[in-house]
C-alpha cells in the first residue's frame, strides 16, 4: 500500500518536472556544481600538501624535548585572559589548571562578564579573593568595571568583575588590566596542556615580526581530568563528540597549518591564542558587535598590517593543545554551528575591503576568497547540490550509476582529507594512545559522510540565512556537562 | 551532453574513486606505521634516559669508577644525552660542574655543538649556545658574538650569558653595545651581570656612558642603579649636565638619585617645562633634601600641574627635619588657594593613614 503511494508520488513528480521547461538551466547548473566541487577539492588538496610539508619542517626545527629549561627565564611574560559568563560549574577547575601551567612568568586574569550565576562567588571561595585597590587605564573600550580582585593564595591571579558586555568586551577589559606584552585568550570552559604556553611562545622567540599565534584545540569529552590537570587523553564513547574530533583535526591540522605557512591564517581560535598586546590595542581591540570576535580580530590585524605595508606574521602552531568540551546533543551542536557560520560571515563582511586589495597579498587574493566562496557561501552551494541531485534523479535525468559514482568520489575525497589529518596528527602531537584509536577515528571519518556532513551544511545554511536577515547576534546558552572536568 | 561523453565522465569518476580509495588506505597504513615508530622512539628515549642518568651522576659523585669507555650513542640518543647533561649542569656547582665538563670532552660535545651553532634548528642552536657557554669554550667566542646581535630576544640573551661565562672582560663591552635594545629588559640584563666583578662593571658601564645617547644613558643609569646605586650617581650628573631637555632621561635620573651631592643640580630643574620632571624632582627632594628645600617645595605647591602640587605637598610633610610648627608657619604664608587646598588634602591623608595604623 505504502509502496504504491510512493510510486504514485514519484510518477506525479516526474510528470510535473517534465512539464517544466528546465532543460536550459540544467547544464549550466550542473557545470557550476561540478566546477565548485573541483575547485574545492583542488583547494583542499593544495592545503593538504602545504600542511604536510610545513609539518615536516616544523618537526625538524622544533624538537621541544631539546629545549633547555634554563633559558626559560628569558621568555617573554604572558597575561592569560579568561572571560567567563555563567561558568560556575567549570570555572574553578579551569582556573586551577591555568595556575599550574609550566611557564616562568605569567598572570591569570579572569573576567567575570556580569554572570547571573555564582561564578564570582565560586572564584572568591576557591581562590581567596580580596577586593584590590588596583586600577587600570582604559586603553580599550569596555563596560563598567565593578571591582578588581586579587587572590591572596595565588599572587598571579586577578579577577575583574564587570557589567555584562559580551566576550569581546570582557577580553578588552582583560587587555586593559594585563601587565605583560603578550596576552593569551583562553575560554573559561577549556583547559590547557601544561606546557602549552612554552610551545606557543616559540614563534615569538624565533621571529621578531610575529604578532599572533594560535594553537590546536582538541575535544576533551572522554578524557580524564582531575583538579584541572589532564590525566589521560581518550576518545569519548558518544558518537557525536567522536565525529567532531575528526572534524577538529581536519580544521586545525591541515586547514590552519596550510594557511599559516602562506601567512594567510584568518582565524585563531578564541579558546587559545597568543597576541602581541600593543598591536591589538593599536587596531582597537576586540570588536563588540560580532559573535566571531576571535576571527574578526585576526582578519582586522591582517588588514591593518597589509594596508600599512608593515612586516608581520601570524602563526599556527600544531602542537600546543587546549582541551574543550564538545556538544553532545544535536540542539547544542546546531546552535554552535549556526553561531560559527554567522561569526565567519560577520568577520568577512566587516573587512571586505581586504578582498582583492592590491596590497592584501595571499590574504586578500587567496584565503579571503577561499573562505568567502567555500566556507561562507559553500553551504548554500552544497545544499543546492543535494537538491539538484534529488531533483534530477526524480525527473529521471540522472543515471543512477552516475549518481552513485559522483557520491562515491565526493565521499572518498572527504575520507581522504580526514585521513591526511590523522597523518598530520600522528606527525605532530598524537594524544590518543594505541592503534585502535586511529582505527576508530578512521571509522568516524567514513561515518561522518552519511548524515553528519549534510546536517552541518544545513546548520551553516541556517547561519547564512540569519546573517543575511541581519537578525540580532546572540551566543545563546551552551549546554555543557562539565563531567570531564572532575573525573577521578 | 552525448551518452558516450557522459559514459566517459562517469568512468573517469569511478577511476578517481579507486585512486582515492587506494590513497586513503595507503595513508591509513602510514599513520599506523608512524604510530608504531613513535612508540619505538619513545621507548629508546626512555632507555637512553635510564642508561645515562646513572652514568651522569656517577661522573659527578664517583669519578674513579668511570675508567671504562662510554656506551655508544646514536644521533638521536646524543640529543637526549645533551639534554640530560644540560639539565644536570643547571643544578650543580664547583667540582661537580667541572666533572660534567670533562664528560662533555669525552662525549666530543664541543665539535658537535659548533656544528649545531651553524645549523637551522632553533633548539639545537640554543642548546649549542648554552653548552658552549657552560663549558667556557674560548674558541667559540667569536662565533657567539653574532648571536648577541640577533634580533630574536632569546638568542641574544642566551648568547650574552654564554659570552659572559667564557670571557666577561671581552664579553661585557659587546653586551653593553646592545644597551639600546628595548627587548632587553634592564632588570634581566642586571640579572646576567650581577655576578661580575664590581670594578669591571663600573668601569665598563662608565666607559659606555661616555658615548651614550640619551636613551642609552637612561638605560645605563637604571642598570647601574640596580647593580650598585651609588655608582649610578656620576651617570646621573652626566645626564643632568648634557641632556637637560630629555624628559624621560631626567625623570629616570631623578628617580635613581640617592646622593645629596646631586641636590644643587636637581634644584636647578624646578622650572623645567615638563611636569613629569617636576613631579620626580618633588619626590627626589623628599628623599634627599632637608628643611632648606621647604621654600622650593612651597613654590611647587602652586604649580599648574595637579600631580606636581600633590607630590610637592607630600614631600613637604615628609621633609626630614621639618616639625609640625614649621609646617604650620609655611602653611600660613600660602596665599594661592590651590596650594592651600592641596596641602590640607595631603595633611588629612597623612592623619588618616596614622589613625589607620594606630
Amino acid at each position: 500500500m505504502a509502496n504504491d503511494w510512493l510510486q504514485q508520488s514519484i510518477d506525479l513528480t516526474h510528470q510535473w518536472i517534465q512539464q517544466l521547461d528546465l532543460a536550459p538551466w540544467l547544464v549550466p547548473l550542473q557545470w557550476l556544481l561540478v566546477g565548485y566541487f573541483v575547485c574545492l577539492s583542488a583547494g583542499y588538496l593544495i592545503l593538504n600538501l602545504v600542511a604536510l610539508l610545513v609539518m615536516r619542517s616544523h618537526i625538524q626545527s622544533a624538537r621541544t624535548e631539546l629545549l633547555p629549561a634554563s633559558y626559560a627565564s628569558f621568555l617573554t611574560p604572558i597575561s592569560v585572559l579568561v572571560p567567563a559568563y555563567n561558568e560556575q560549574e567549570t570555572i574553578a577547575s579551569s582556573v586551577l589548571s591555568l595556575l599550574q601551567l609550566t611557564y616562568p612568568e605569567y598572570e591569570v586574569i579572569v573576567i567575570n562578564d556580569g554572570s547571573k550565576d555564582e561564578t564570582l562567588q565560586v572564584l572568591k571561595d576557591s581562590f581567596a579573593l580580596t577586593l584590590s585597590s588596583a586600577t587600570c587605564p582604559l586603553r580599550l573600550p569596555c563596560q563598567q568595571i565593578r571591582g578588581i580582585y586579587q587572590s591572596s593564595r595565588y599572587p598571579n591571579l586577578k579577577v575583574i568583575d564587570k557589567a555584562n558586555g559580551g566576550k569581546a568586551d570582557a577580553l578588552n577589559a582583560g587587555v586593559n588590566l594585563s601587565r605583560f606584552p603578550l596576552f593569551c585568550g583562553v575560554d573559561a570552559d577549556s583547559i590547557l596542556q601544561r606546557d602549552s604556553l612554552l610551545r606557543i611562545i616559540r614563534p615569538f622567540l624565533e621571529d621578531p615580526n610575529a604578532i599572533a599565534a594560535g594553537g590546536t584545540v582538541r575535544i576533551a569529552n572522554g578524557c580524564q581530568v582531575k583538579d584541572g590537570l589532564l590525566l589521560k587523553a581518550a576518545l569519548p564513547n558518544k558518537l557525536l563528540p567522536q565525529l567532531q574530533i575528526v572534524e577538529y583535526l581536519r580544521g586545525f591540522l591541515f586547514g590552519r597549518l596550510g594557511w599559516s605557512s602562506l601567512n594567510a591564517l584568518l582565524i585563531i581560535s578564541g579558546a587559545f591564542g597568543l597576541f602581541k598586546k600593543d598591536l591589538v590595542i593599536e587596531v582597537g581591540g576586540y570588536r563588540h558587535k560580532t559573535i566571531g570576535e576571535d576571527m574578526e580580530l585576526v582578519v582586522r590585524m591582517h588588514k591593518h598590517m597589509r594596508l600599512n605595508n608593515r612586516k608581520y606574521r601570524i602563526y599556527f602552531i600544531p602542537d600546543p593543545v587546549c582541551w574543550t568540551e564538545a556538544p553532545e546533543d544535536l540542539a547544542t551542536l546546531a546552535q554552535q554551528r549556526v553561531r560559527w557560520q554567522r561569526g565567519l560571515l560577520e568577520s568577512l563582511s566587516a573587512n571586505m575591503s581586504l578582498l582583492f586589495h592590491r596590497k592584501s597579498g595571499a590574504v586578500g587574493w587567496l584565503a579571503f576568497p577561499f573562505a568567502l566562496l567555500f566556507e561562507a557561501l559553500g553551504p548554500a552551494l552544497e545544499v543546492l547540490g543535494y537538491l539538484f541531485m534529488l531533483f534530477t534523479w526524480l525527473a529521471g535525468w540522472l543515471d543512477p550509476a552516475a549518481l552513485v559514482a559522483f557520491l562515491v568520489v565526493t565521499i572518498g575525497f572527504g575520507i581522504l582529507i580526514s585521513v591526511v589529518a590523522l597523518v598530520l596528527e600522528e606527525m605532530s602531537y598524537p594524544v590518543y594512545p594505541g592503534g585502535r584509536s586511529i582505527m576508530r577515528l578512521f571509522l568516524m571519518a567514513v561515518l561522518e559522510n552519511f548524515g553528519y556532513r549534510q546536517l552541518n551544511s544545513w546548520w551553516r545554511l541556517k547561519g547564512l540565512w540569519l546573517w543575511a536577515r541581519n537578525s540580532k547576534s546572540t551566543w545563546g546558552t551552551m549546554k555543557r556537562s562539565g563531567k570531564w572536568q572532575n573525573t577521578k | 551532453m552525448s551518452d558516450t561523453h557522459s559514459d566517459v565522465i562517469v568512468q573517469l569518476v569511478w577511476y578517481s574513486s579507486a585512486v582515492l580509495l587506494l590513497m586513503t588506505l595507503l595513508l591509513l597504513v602510514l599513520t599506523l606505521f608512524m604510530h608504531y615508530e613513535r612508540r619505538q622512539r619513545d621507548k629508546s628515549r626512555q632507555q637512553a634516559t635510564e642508561q645515562w642518568t646513572p652514568i651522569l651522576f656517577s661522573w659527578i659523585y664517583s669519578p674513579d669508577e668511570n675508567t671504562g669507555p662510554l656506551p655508544q650513542l646514536t644521533a638521536e640518543g646524543f640529543g637526549f644525552v645533551v639534554q640530560l647533561w644540560l639539565q644536570l649542569e643547571q643544578t650543580v656547582r664547583g667540582s661537580a660542574s667541572s666533572r660534567l665538563a670533562e664528560l662533555a670532552q669525552q662525549l666530543n660535545l664541543i665539535p658537535v655543538m659548533k656544528q649545531w651553532l651553524h645549523g637551522y634548528s632553533t633548539d639545537k642552536k640554543l642548546t649549542a649556545i648554552m653548552a658552549l657557554g657552560i663549558v667556557q669554550e674560548k674558541s667559540a667566542f667569536a662565533d657567539l658574538i653574532p648571536h648577541v646581535l640577533d634580533k630574536r630576544t632569546i638568542f641574544s640573551l642566551v648568547a650574552a650569558r654564554a659570552l659572559l661565562a667564557i670571557d666577561p672582560k671581552l664579553g661585557l663591552p659587546v653586551i653593553l653595545s646592545q644597551i639600546h635594545r628595548d627587548d632587553w629588559s634592564v632588570s634581566r640584563l642586571a640579572g646576567l651581570l650581577v655576578r661580575l666583578p664590581h670594578d669591571l662593571l663600573v668601569r665598563s658601564i662608565t666607559e659606555c656612558a661616555e658615548k651614550a645617547t640619551a636613551k642609552e644613558l637612561r638605560r645605563l643609569i637604571k642598570l647601574m642603579h640596580i647593580l650598585s646605586p651609588i655608582d649610578s650617581q656620576p651617570l646621573i650628573q652626566q645626564a643632568l649636565v648634557h641632556y637637560p631637555d630629555e624628559m624621560e632621561l631626567l625623570t629616570t635620573a631623578f628617580a635613581c638619585a640617592v646622593s645629596p651631592d646631586l641636590l644643587p643640580l636637581l634644584r636647578q630643574q624646578v622650572d623645567n617645562p615638563q611636569w613629569e620632571v617636576r613631579v620626580q624632582l618633588a619626590k627626589a627632594l623628599a628623599r634627599l633634601g632637608d628643611s632648606s628645600d621647604g621654600p622650593l617645595l612651597l613654590k611647587m605647591l602652586s604649580d599648574s600641574s595637579w600631580w606636581v602640587r600633590y607630590r610637592a605637598a607630600q614631600s613637604l610633610v615628609a621633609l626630614p627635619g621639618v616639625e609640625g610648627e614649621q609646617l604650620q608657619q609655611w602653611q600660613q604664608q600660602l596665599t594661592d588657594p590651590f596650594a592651600i587646598a592641596i596641602l590640607l588634602q595631603v595633611k588629612e591623608e597623612q592623619q588618616r593613614q596614622q589613625q589607620g595604623r594606630t
